[in-house]
């Protein structure tokens, strides 16, 4: 039986006064893309927020790795790999530095070659020794990505992290991810609004509404509205919003 | 709900001058002015103690500088010429770099597609670039008058002050308006004045290291340290040697008034860095020791290195090497304070803001009652 790697309970979390999840949990194993779907504002990017600790949860807990990411954020952080905003990088910094940075906090010893590598096929490499503040939206994204990627994460957050990137590159950072789940390596979590990704990489879905999980999709129906084609996901989609 | 937030819309529209709806763009300022308003009213507590810190430091100033205040009118309008050309130089640079920063983001505003006449956007620009202006020079006006109500004898000293500071502040606003609107609008981007990375070949191979943390904030200060600001600490230093002085001193002040700039400079990247490095290493596990010592270790090098040659530098102007030393002292404390509290606050996801306030106010406090106590025992 697989190993739950992130495991949310019970999680309600509020921006002041205004609480924004209330009572979301769900269950991620390695090996699985889950991806979390809604529509925007309903609390996908402060789910998000909480398993990366930029947010305190009000109320509940997430496990990560078997670490509670309140009690123990350290241990939990050690096995998390999540891909910060864009704009959240330092622009001052080069993108050589900002991988150095980040390996050097997340206790790394080295960079790993398949990061490297996956750097070398988004074409990346050309910007090592450029600063962040001159990159366009597509090139902090990969780095956002590369960052997210080092150190062999057992969970891997992705928020909206293909926006921006260009086909190939989507497409090759796709394929890396589903390399790295087939080994049993990671699991994914990710919030999109692209069907596309749902249908064709995903293992599970979950749609987020108004703070509370309100519809999950198994691995046998996510490959059924493959199957069906004509937009038989979106119809889905749009029937479990109302 | 949609016809709810309508008339919610509508109801703002009314409420608003119609001077402001005239012009949007100065509208959006002012709407930014009250939220943030709202915001610290929502915030209770913190902007009680915010607001008594401000006027502790107030408070302090007053005590330490009462007894200065009629000597230092009658100082400076023996020196009047030099005070109008320094208000003056003050004015243009900073009119003309707030008019040249509005221009570059002009073209990065979320109004850019939206058709405001170029006559509002005129109008608005030059509101929020000469209103600060008016403001001090309100107060630069009113200042040595009101001295002059509460100290008989210095009506003719605090008139040729307020008369020299505020012309010379009208003629430097207005020549700085001027070079503002004809400089070329560069869309220079920060990095542009920080030096490359050197000591390491492009082609070797990464490796874990968090030395970059470290220059981050100096990176900070050389991005803020554009050549066209950096020229108006020269000339402001220049001017502050006296005429006469030696080489050796007049090397001094300029060196003086670099390093102070430069510390100064570092202290608020400090807080910058701090907000921007806690964001974003928030997912990982960097342990707050890791991440303060990190972050700060070149900075405090540096501010020690500052610190040594300030005192070297105060010591040849004739300061006794006692006040030097205790002014060295009270800056270093006010550093480790401030860059402290913005650190570990940022790190544990709060904001610093109060605490740096009360380490100001306490700093001030400090430095008033050694000045009183110097004063007492002279």
């Amino acid at each position: 039986m697989t190993s739950i790697v992130l495991d949310v309970r019970q999680v309600h979390a509020k921006y002041g006064k205004r609480e924004v999840l209330s009572g979301v949990s769900l269950q991620v194993p390695a090996g699985e893309w889950f991806c979390l779907l809604g529509p925007n504002g309903v609390g996908k990017s402060t789910l998000l927020r909480c398993i990366s600790g930029a947010l305190t949860p009000s109320s509940g807990d997430l496990f990560i790795a078997g670490h509670s990411a309140t009690t123990e954020p350290l241990a939990a952080k050690q096995r998390l790999g999540y891909a910060c905003a864009p704009e959240q990088l330092p622009g001052l910094l080069t993108g050589r530095q900002c991988l150095e940075v980040y390996a050097q906090a997340k206790g790394l010893t080295e960079i790993g070659a398949d990061v490297l590598a996956l750097a070398h096929e988004l074409r990346f490499d050309g910007y090592f020794d450029s600063f962040v503040d001159t990159y366009s939206l597509g090139t902090r994204q990969k780095l956002c990505i590369l960052l997210a990627l080092l150190g062999e994460p057992t969970v891997i957050v992705l928020d909206e992290a293909f926006n921006g990137l260009d086909p190939a590159s989507a497409l090759l950072v796709k394929h890396h991810l589903q390399h790295r789940l087939t080994n049993g390596r990671c699991a994914v979590l990710l919030a999109t609004h692209s069907l596309d990704i749902v249908e064709h990489y995903a293992d599970k879905a979950a749609l987020l509404i108004d703070g509370r999980i309100v519809r999950e999709w198994s691995e046998s129906e996510i490959a059924a509205f493959r199957v069906q084609g004509n937009s038989a996901m979106e119809t889905a989609l749009a029937a479990a919003s109302t | 709900m949609a016809t709810e937030g309508a008339d919610r819309v509508t109801s703002l529209l009314a409420s608003t001058p119609t001077f402001l709806r005239r012009h949007p763009a100065l509208l959006v300022e002012w709407l930014r002015l009250l939220n943030w308003l709202s915001r610290w009213r929502g915030e209770g507590s913190k902007t009680v103690l915010l607001v008594l810190s401000v006027l502790a430091v107030v408070i302090a100033l007053l005590f330490a500088w009462s007894g200065h205040v009629v000597g230092a009118i009658e100082g400076l309008a023996d020196y009047w010429v030099l005070l109008a050309v320094v208000a003056a130089i003050y004015a243009a640079s900073s009119v003309s770099g707030r008019r040249r920063q509005l221009e570059e983001a002009k073209s990065q505003s979320w109004l850019i597609a939206t058709p405001i006449p170029p006559r509002s956007l005129l109008v608005s620009h030059a509101i929020r670039v000469l209103l600060p202006l008016v403001v001090i020079a309100v107060i630069v006006v009113l200042f040595p008058a009101l001295v002059a109500v509460t100290n008989e004898g210095i009506a003719a000293a605090a008139e040729k002050v307020a008369g020299a500071a505020g012309g010379a502040l009208l003629i430097g606003g207005v020549f700085g308006w001027w070079t503002g609107g004809r400089a070329r609008v560069s869309g220079v981007v920060p990095s542009r004045y920080v030096p490359r990375p050197s000591g390491r070949p492009a082609n070797e191979s990464m490796r874990p290291d968090a030395a970059a943390l470290a220059g981050w904030p100096i990176a900070q200060v050389l991005a803020w340290s554009r050549p066209e600001n950096s020229r108006y600490v020269l000339v402001a230093a220049l001017l502050a040697v006296q005429g006469g002085s030696s080489a050796i001193a007049g090397l001094s002040v300029v060196a003086m008034y670099f390093v102070a700039s430069y510390l100064a400079a570092l202290v608020s990247a400090m807080t910058t860095v701090a907000k921007s490095a806690a964001a974003w290493l928030r997912a990982t596990p960097i342990t707050l020791v890791g991440f303060v010592w990190s972050v700060s270790r070149r900075a405090l090098t540096h501010q020690i290195i500052g610190v040594v040659l300030a005192v070297g530098c105060m010591v040849m102007l004739g300061a006794p090497i006692g006040v030097a030393l205790q002014v060295a002292a009270l800056w270093l404390g006010l550093f480790v304070s401030i860059a402290g509290f913005a650190l570990v606050d940022n790190y544990r996801g709060r904001s610093p803001v109060v605490k740096i306030a009360l380490a100001v106010a306490a700093v001030a406090a400090f430095a008033t009652i050694l000045q009183l106590r110097a004063g007492a025992k002279t």
